[in-house]
């Protein structure tokens, strides 16, 4: 019979007291979701918003890098081919006369062919007349806005006048939504300039029910050679 | 069945287990956040310290041009020896730099190149060792004075004025000034300035109206909002020095750079000399040197088109006719250059009396006059017949030159008519310097006069105060007042100026883009000028980054 106290000392709850506890469960349990669909989707947008950011970051490092390198051509073989003057900024070939901002632009530096070793700029760089002459190529930044990618290509200085093949292709940014550059002190006749303005409008993709979202990124570089004097 | 009541009765309630279960949920968020953070923070961290030590090898670079300004004297150059450099920067991160020069090239005696390689490291100061390492590779050149399309050291003019930088002129080319520049800019206007401006001292900016002070848009100035192409502070530059212009009486006298701390040869007898003699008939043979002239001359120069391929030269000293014919094409490319001296007498050498010879050694473009000298024109079409009528052209690279440094610099140019590049393509050789202390204009004729050159005046250590006079490009009808010559006429600069003070050549009304008087000044810089400078043209004791890579 003790067992029987047992029962009797912890009895159920009513069905009223039950209802009553769970509907303020319920309650609770309601408010909490919707702060949890709250806080969800705030951190949804920050780490869509955050992916958007790091794509335009890392694609804006990787645009300064190639273009801070713009250099005009020396070389005196590669002149017959080239623009009015030694060019350091060709623009794009289907708008010499580049108003700006564009999403296709091509700068002049020294060439990394891994192909051309009396081209790099290394000791043993071919000479003429007795001046250190190492090889150009034109590296051309242009923006897809199919695939929103902004590819590079790397082709020698003579074959890009000459509409040849690019030696390299490569992608070098995605999930870009827009690529504009602006060129600082344009001169169209001599193809100079003293730097570019770059906007990058990047997207931080639509993905597991986050809304896609956009930065902005803007940037100025001035070029690390003397072109501006060349 | 009893002990399974018990047990129910025991965990009733759901409160557990939902607070439970809420806990799970919401240490599966956290720590998914968390390995993304990290993973993300590790990935910046990265990027970070790469990016820190490519600007650790960039600040090699810079420091190692420092160093070969610092160890350049005159045209000797001492390469500095490799060096390394730890930066402890916030006492938490540091970064590293390992520079050296990896090649030296010497083209010519003023013209140097070398290859800087600078290795960059960064990371934890404590614990082992510096990493990733980042190399920057450049190739740097002295520079040259024409890498500036404008260059004074004084902004006074030769009459004592005021000169200013106004919206009538553009520079396409870098200009330098020890300042204070004057600038008197319009808003709305074109910008003055189009390839940046490097100055001592900060401008003086006025409005038509003279209001003074920067404005809030520099728009019409440098073609930025804030002035940024203004470039304002730093040690005041030097014009060239006796060295420099020495050299160009060695290379035409003695075809070597070696006699450039002497005074220039003053031979007896006036005239052209043609290695190291006046050419009589029979001393022909190899050129060695470029010309040399003693005495007064009046010049004549007259390029003909690429199938002719020749320059002629009439010089006139005294009483005295050289008719000099260079031949690009001759002796299967070497080429020649032919005089015919007073009594008819032909001399002819082999090589041309052009450019800047590779080593050093060879027939070279320097024209060296030890005495005045007047442009008075082209030739006709057998160069043997002056022609004051037309410009005078050049096919070739040369350098004309006088004695201007402080001991000795009476001696002038004197332009009469335009002097021109036969072809100023990209693809062209044929670029000209003048250089004398003072170079006049003297045409009060022609409604326009151009100038095709990189113009040398003045040299290093010339004072610089109204009271000095010399050392500028200047028009001789000019008075404090006014210039001769008539309303709406254009000098037409296509090239480089260095001055050391401002010539006068014209006068304007403010608000006029065309001159009341004299010349309207029009400059449009040769790229050419930077890159390929005429013979022994004077450089700057700074360097150039021209060429670079990174890994």
């Amino acid at each position: 019979m003790p067992t029987f106290r047992m029962r009797n000392g912890r009895r159920g709850f009513s069905l009223v007291e039950l209802m009553f506890a769970m509907g303020i469960l319920g309650l609770v349990l309601s408010l909490t979701l919707a702060e949890f669909i709250t806080a969800f989707g705030h951190f949804s947008f920050a780490q869509t918003h955050m992916d958007a950011e790091m794509a335009g970051r890392v694609a804006m490092a990787k645009v300064n890098d190639v273009l801070q390198l713009a250099s005009s051509d020396h070389n005196p073989a590669d002149v017959p081919v080239a623009c009015a003057t030694h060019c350091m900024v060709v623009a794009n070939k289907a708008d010499p006369n580049w108003p700006g901002p564009i999403s296709d632009v091509a700068i002049v530096a020294t060439t990394t062919d891994p192909a051309d070793n009396s081209g790099q700029l290394a000791p043993g760089m071919q000479t003429i007349a007795q001046v250190p002459e190492p090889d150009y190529q034109v590296v051309e930044l242009k923006f897809d806005n199919v695939l929103q990618e902004i590819v590079e290509t790397r082709t020698s200085y003579k074959q890009w006048f000459l509409g040849g093949a690019a030696t390299s292709t490569s992608v070098i940014a995605r999930n870009v939504q827009q690529f504009q550059v602006t060129a600082l002190n344009w001169d169209a006749g001599k193809g100079f300039c003293s730097g570019f303005q770059v906007n990058i409008q990047s997207v931080g993709p639509a993905q597991g029910g986050r809304q896609a979202t956009v930065a902005n990124t803007s940037n100025t570089v001035y070029f690390t050679t003397y072109a501006g004097f060349q | 069945m009893n002990k399974l009541i018990e047990l129910s009765r025991n965990k009733r309630g759901v409160a557990l287990i939902t607070v439970i279960l809420m806990v799970v949920v919401m240490l599966i968020l956290a720590g998914a956040l968390l390995d993304s953070t990290i993973s993300e923070a590790q990935g910046i961290g990265a990027n970070g310290v790469s990016n820190q030590a490519l600007n650790a090898a960039y600040a090699g670079l810079d420091d190692m041009v420092l160093k070969l300004e610092e160890n350049t004297s005159g045209t000797n150059v001492g390469v500095p020896n490799p060096f390394t450099t730890t930066m402890n920067g916030d006492g938490v991160y540091a970064s590293q730099y390992s520079v050296s020069v990896t090649k030296q090239w010497s083209p010519s005696a003023n013209f140097q190149y070398f290859l800087i390689e600078s290795k960059g490291t960064a990371g934890l100061p404590l614990g082992g060792a510096l990493e990733p390492v980042r190399t920057v590779d450049a190739l740097v050149r002295t520079q040259p004075f024409s890498s500036y399309e404008m260059y004074s050291i004084s902004e006074v003019n030769n009459f004592g004025g005021t000169v200013y930088y106004t919206n009538a002129q553009h520079y396409d080319g870098a200009v330098y000034s020890g300042g204070p520049m004057n600038v008197m800019y319009k808003t709305g206007d074109a910008a003055i300035f189009g390839a940046g401006v490097d100055t001592a001292v900060a401008p003086n900016y006025v409005d038509p109206s003279f209001k003074g002070g920067q404005p809030a848009d520099c728009s019409s100035i440098d073609g930025t909002q804030a002035c940024s192409q203004m470039n304002i502070g730093g040690s005041p530059k030097a014009l060239p020095t006796f060295l420099d212009n020495l050299l160009v009486a060695s290379e035409a006298y003695y075809g070597d750079a070696t006699h450039n701390t002497q005074n220039p040869p003053s031979p007896g007898v006036n005239g052209l000399y043609v290695n190291q003699a006046i050419p009589n008939g029979t001393n022909g043979g190899p050129l060695t040197t470029g010309l040399y002239i003693q005495g007064d001359v009046t010049i004549y120069a007259q390029g003909v088109n690429a199938a002719t391929n020749k320059q002629f030269y009439i010089f006139q000293v005294g009483g005295s006719t050289y008719d000099v014919a260079i031949d690009f094409n001759a002796n299967g490319g070497i080429g020649s250059t032919t005089v015919i001296s007073p009594g008819n007498k032909t001399t002819i050498y082999s090589g041309v009396a052009s450019g800047q010879p590779s080593g050093g050694t060879g027939g070279n473009g320097s024209i060296f006059v030890n005495g005045n000298v007047t442009i008075a024109g082209g030739t006709d079409a057998t160069g043997l017949i002056g022609k004051t009528t037309i410009g005078a052209t050049v096919h070739g690279s040369y350098t004309i030159g006088v004695p201007d440094y402080i001991t000795n610099h009476a001696d002038s140019i004197t332009l009469n008519k335009s002097i021109t590049d036969l072809d100023s393509s990209a693809s062209s050789n044929d670029v000209l310097a003048l250089w004398a202390n003072d170079i006049k204009l003297n045409n009060n004729g022609d409604p326009s006069v151009d100038v095709d050159a990189l113009i040398l005046t003045g040299y290093y250590g010339e004072c610089t105060i109204a009271q000095c006079n010399d050392g500028t490009l200047y028009n001789k009808s000019c008075t404090a007042a006014s210039c001769g010559g008539g309303a709406g006429r254009t000098l037409n600069i296509l090239g480089s100026l260095v001055e050391n003070i401002r010539g006068k050549l014209g006068t304007a009304v403010v608000g006029q883009s065309s001159c009341a008087t004299g010349f309207c000044r029009q400059m449009t810089y040769d790229q050419r000028l930077g890159s390929r400078p005429p013979p022994f043209s004077p450089t700057t004791n700074k360097y150039q980054i021209i060429a670079l890579q990174y890994k």
